[in-house]
């Protein structure tokens, strides 16, 4: 039941409401009036898209290529609501070279509809050699099996008898056809195509077409495609967390030799756990480099398996590399510094890869330089998981603190008699809360500001004067002072804490 | 076991008690746990450790001595550094910003102290517990040569894991500790307190009132098999050596001039 306008109208009936006459877009007074037991409950068309997106994902377990359909809606008119006249949701699975894993074509039919009913939806499903056959198969066919093959080349004969409506016409096309006498596909086959692209436009003969297999028509999927993938199943649910660990090894190593035929190494992967109750799981994992060493790529997963809550039990877990790059037998051991050796170097990716996955990738950094006269610009830490920086050659610096504060901290300077002329250090600071006094100095460093930048921040930064400075405990900071570019206010800041 | 004496021709009492070291720190590992050394260069201090240095693949604590931590860091620093150029491989450094609160490392001021930044790794921790792990992680790995982490709290559990890591895998664990984090028993093999210490200019630097070398307080608070110690060592940019400060340093520099530095090299050349 749904609110259309100022009344109340069903959005979808069940097989006994349709049994005691009743049809979607009814007026929900009147469907009172024919049914006064009615159970009714509003209709939530978000949370059908997004169930309907889930069971997309988790019929994953069977082709990669799986994607929702348009759900139906008010445009489409009460006609295209409920099962009788064409049903609701539907999902499409592009099997083509997966039915055989399946034990063939009938048993993977029949596979679908056992599971996707054991979850209470009422299904229907056919497979055919195109979307447009398969659609029209399913939702007008006949028969009442739910289930149904339409055997390879047989679409057309098996398009025939169906009505028009089955090619996903707009209603007034279905309408108009239906006014010149054409109620069944197969009356289509033999017209001239001329006056009917004329009369109806592109579209009747551009569904035929692609119903019949004449034309192309693709499907977008829910995920992107994968060629690299490997898949286990299990007779009985598994839930023991060795039994996971233990599938994920075998499928690493199921996926690192279709990698190694391919010549290709995996940055990122994806494991997916089908439960029987329809959900699904999903860990991502991410390599600083590409990876095919499946005790590697195992361990990663392993390490956060216990992310993942098993629930009632793993029917089905699918491993697919969703970003790969070449990799060349040689490249295995690419060491990063030519002092290192090949294994030492594999170790630290290994290590990289593992904390990464642990603690996320962008916490984990390489020191890199760029050329700059500022000292946070000119040395910074770039992620490891990514291209590594080209060095740069730094000329001689005046000595920096082993650690830089990001951003520089305020500081109070304290005037005593006066406060410090320019060019000259502070005498006294107070830098989080705590006073120290200046004993000896040394500077200024001056460092223009990067006027030549676009970035508005350092446009507006001034010249900044530097002073190594050391209190009277003998600890050293890097202090400056920086003049504005607009104003003749300075202000001074602390920028490292030297030893 | 109770050790009985009765022989009255057993040897002095010096003897006996570095016999019973020398039992105990067998049954202790003895020999597994004797791998390398790394000498500070400080003749003095490197007496004063078994094995004539910093050992290898074993577990050091490092505490600041004060709320700045620079001295500390660079302690560590000077220690990577050392560790690095003894062997080839990279460093992995967890930063942990809630136990050293004073930034992030910096590539060109690490150079100073020997360290390369091309072979560091650093790692952004957000808890204790993740910079232990990752400690611990780098541990057994064989490519690194040394791991150090910044934690506030440790146990010594999680010191004693990270020790045995350190054994087994052969890599120097490193930990930086905050002035404020409390003492706690630690299985760690040596144990430092470093805090600043005014420097003693020479030379142009004392004529123009500039700091000279850094200088640090350099406490042995903690240290197995050994005796603790406390040393003011002076650090040199120029030469990358560590030194025993001059013993001066608490006496005011003999004041001098640019020009009568002017005048003694003149007199020199």
């Amino acid at each position: 039941m749904r609110e259309a306008r100022t009344r109340h109208v069903l959005y979808a009936v069940d097989a006994a409401a349709t049994g005691a006459g009743l049809r979607p877009g009814m007026a929900l007074a009147d469907a009172r009036a024919m049914v006064p037991t009615l159970a009714t409950a509003p209709a939530r068309p978000a949370e059908d898209k997004r169930a309907l997106a889930r069971l997309a994902g988790w019929c994953g377990r069977y082709s990669p290529w799986t994607a929702a359909g348009e759900p139906a809606t008010d445009a489409d008119g009460p006609a295209a609501l409920g099962l009788e006249n064409g049903g609701g949701a539907g999902l499409w699975l592009d099997v083509t070279g997966c039915a055989h894993l399946f034990g063939g074509e009938d048993a993977m039919l029949d596979d679908v509809v056992g599971r996707i009913g054991g979850l209470s939806f009422a299904v229907r499903a056919a497979m055919a050699d195109t979307p447009g056959g398969a659609w029209a198969v399913a939702r007008y066919a006949p028969c009442h099996a739910p289930g149904t093959v339409v055997p390879p080349g047989g679409t057309r004969d098996a398009l025939a008898g169906l009505p028009v409506a089955a090619l996903r016409l707009a209603p007034v096309d279905a309408a108009g056809l239906h006014g010149l006498g054409l109620k069944r596909i197969g009356d289509l086959y033999d017209l001239p195509r001329a006056p009917l692209v004329a009369r109806f436009g592109n579209d009747v003969m551009r569904r035929l077409d692609a119903a019949l297999g004449d034309a192309a028509e693709p499907i977008s999927p829910a995920l992107p495609a994968v060629a690299q993938r490997a898949r286990i199943a299990f007779a009985e649910p598994i839930g023991r967390p060795e039994d996971i660990a233990a599938a994920i090894e075998i499928l690493c190593i199921e996926l690192c030799a279709g990698l190694v035929r391919a010549g290709l190494g995996a940055r990122r992967l994806m494991l997916a756990f089908y439960r029987p109750d329809g959900t699904l799981a999903r860990l991502r994992v991410g390599t600083a480099r590409a990876s095919r060493d499946p005790a590697h790529l195992s361990r990663l997963f392993a390490e956060r398996l216990d992310t993942v809550d098993p629930g009632f039990g793993i029917e089905d877990m699918v491993l697919a590399a969703g970003t790969t790059e070449p990799l060349g037998a040689a490249q295995m051991g690419l060491a990063r510094g030519a002092a290192e050796s090949n294994a030492d170097a594999v170790g630290i990716d290994t290590l990289i890869d593992r904390l990464g996955n642990r603690l996320g990738p962008d916490r984990i950094r390489r020191p890199a330089m760029r050329a700059s006269h500022l000292p946070e610009r000119v040395a910074w830490l770039a992620p490891a998981f990514g291209p590594l920086p080209d060095p740069v050659a730094l000329p001689p610096l005046p000595p920096r603190p082993a650690r830089l504060l990001r951003p520089p901290e305020p500081v109070e300077v304290v005037a005593l008699a006066r406060p410090p002329a320019s060019g000259e250090p502070p005498a006294l600071f107070r830098w989080r809360r705590a006073v120290h006094r200046v004993v000896r100095a040394e500077g200024p460093e001056r460092i223009a500001s990067e006027w030549w930048r676009a970035e508005a921040a350092d446009a507006a930064a001034g010249t900044r004067d530097y002073y190594r400075v050391e209190d009277a405990d003998g600890r050293r900071f890097w202090l400056y002072r920086e003049e504005g570019a607009r104003s003749a206010a300075s202000a001074w800041y602390l920028h490292g804490v030297f030893g | 076991m109770a050790i009985t004496n009765t022989d009255h021709s057993s040897p002095p009492p010096s003897d006996r008690l570095a016999r019973l070291r020398a039992r105990v720190y067998a049954i202790e590992g003895g020999d597994r746990l004797a791998g390398g050394s790394v000498p500070l260069g400080v003749p003095a201090v490197d007496a004063q450790l078994p094995g004539g240095g910093i050992r290898t693949g074993a577990l050091h604590e490092i505490t600041a001595g004060d709320a700045a931590t620079g001295a500390a860091t660079a302690f560590a620093a000077v220690l990577l550094g050392r560790l690095m150029q003894r062997r080839e491989g990279a460093v992995l450094w967890c930063l942990h910003r809630h136990a050293v609160d004073t930034g992030e490392i910096h590539g060109p001021g690490l150079t100073r102290f020997g360290i390369d930044p091309a072979r560091l790794i650093a790692v952004q921790a957000r808890r204790d517990a993740d910079v232990l792990w990752a400690v611990e992680e780098g541990l057994r790995c064989p490519g690194l040569v040394a791991v150090l982490g910044e934690t506030v709290k440790t146990t010594l559990t999680a010191t004693r894991r990270l020790q045995i890591a350190a054994e087994d895998g052969g890599v120097t664990a490193l930990l930086l500790r905050p002035a404020r984090s409390s003492p706690a028993p630690s299985a760690a093999v040596t144990g430092w307190r470093v805090s600043a210490a005014p420097g003693l200019p020479r030379g142009f630097a004392a004529a123009l009132g500039e700091p000279g070398a850094e200088r640090w307080h350099t406490e042995l608070i903690r240290c197995r098999r050994g005796r603790p110690g406390a040393w003011l060592v002076e650090w040199c940019d120029e030469t990358g050596d560590l030194a025993l400060a001059a013993p001066v340093c608490d006496r005011p520099a003999r004041p001098r001039t640019v020009a009568t530095f002017a005048q003694a090299r003149r007199a020199g050349a």
